[in-house]
């Protein structure tokens, strides 16, 4: 089986078994973007579940769809920013000093890297404050390594944007850079 | 300077690699006469070395079958809960009337056995007005895990 027959079993013959054919393809970049958003697991886990739940109960209403993982991706990432902006709500709500600090909640645990170093730990904490949009498609190109050309499919935005989201990404973190401390010049 | 977005967009595609020759030639074109370009250059090629995230761990195969649970191994279990409870029901409830309408049996286990299946549905009865008097005033219902 490949992609587009496992479609086509699900839009055309409602059969879970193409679905459970694209889950396996893409539940490990599911998970690591889910990651990449909410910064814990459990988030992450619940996350998934439900998009892959609304996902294979969607499928079948579709007409026509030629590649799953962009589908899906908007729904994860519709389900991830609805989580962080109740988490900003309710940060709000609880603490009134939240509404006067540039305080993210949604940290994400350093046990949840691969080996690292101080730099690029630094680099990480970085990240971690920026905006949910500037971190996802700062991840996408600079920790997954994803070409402009996957990224543009994935965002649905031409390739140009895709570069001048990532002037303005990069700016961004210059700036958080160099306010947390961090030295530019070795 | 609004014509020159269009070069600190370029700037970044040509440090990650993902400009064409025609680009690079025009880029380079434009940096040898814009010296606030060749700024922004330097500041965006400073920072590429610190862009260099570390990666998700691997996550463990018990953690990516958590993800989605297919209908066919839902409805599986499902119906294998249903007929083992089912089953177990049926199976006490036809032990517990022929026991206790049995004439062969002695009065006294009858009237033990009635004490314990009372007390039992007056403990469970308790437990669960407890649990509703706790949901009403939960204030935290409605925050979803």
């Amino acid at each position: 089986m490949d992609e587009g027959k496992a479609i086509a079993l699900c839009i055309k013959h409602r059969d879970p078994a193409g679905f459970e054919f694209l889950f396996k393809m893409f539940r490990k970049e599911a998970y690591f973007h889910a990651l990449a958003f909410l910064g814990n697991h459990d988030d992450a886990v619940d996350a998934c579940q439900e998009c892959f739940a609304k996902a294979f109960r969607t499928i079948p209403k579709l007409n026509d769809l030629k590649v799953f993982y962009p589908w899906f991706y908007t729904i994860l990432r519709n389900h991830c920013l609805n989580i962080l902006r109740r988490r900003k709500l309710e940060s709000n709500y609880f603490s009134r000093e939240a509404m006067f600090t540039e305080n993210h909640s949604d940290r994400s645990s350093p046990g949840l890297l691969m080996e690292k170093n101080e730099e690029q730990l630094k680099s990480w904490e970085t990240m971690e404050k920026l905006a949910p949009e500037f971190r996802e498609i700062l991840i996408m190109k600079y920790m997954e390594g994803l070409s402009y050309e996957k990224i543009s499919i994935l965002l649905d935005i031409p390739k140009g944007t895709v570069m001048s989201r990532l002037y303005h990404v990069r700016k961004a973190f210059r700036k958080e850079y160099v306010k947390s401390g961090g030295e530019l010049h070795e | 300077m609004n014509n020159c977005e269009k070069y600190h967009a370029l700037i970044v595609g040509l440090l990650d690699n993902e400009l064409t020759p025609e680009e690079i030639h025009e880029l380079n074109m434009h940096l040898n006469r814009c010296e606030s370009c060749r700024n922004e250059f330097d500041e965006m090629k400073e920072i590429s070395g610190k862009l260099s995230l570390p990666s998700f761990k691997e996550p463990e195969d018990e953690v990516l079958e958590q993800l989605w649970k297919s209908p066919y191994s839902r409805f599986t279990r499902n119906a294998a809960i249903v007929m083992v409870l089912g089953g177990y029901l049926c199976l006490m409830g036809y032990g517990f009337y022929e026991f206790m309408f049995s004439n062969k049996k002695a009065a006294i286990p009858k009237v033990a056995l009635t004490a314990l299946v009372i007390g039992f549905l007056i403990l469970l009865f308790s437990v669960i007005r407890e649990r509703i008097k706790t949901y009403q005033k939960d204030a935290y219902k409605e925050v979803k895990r």
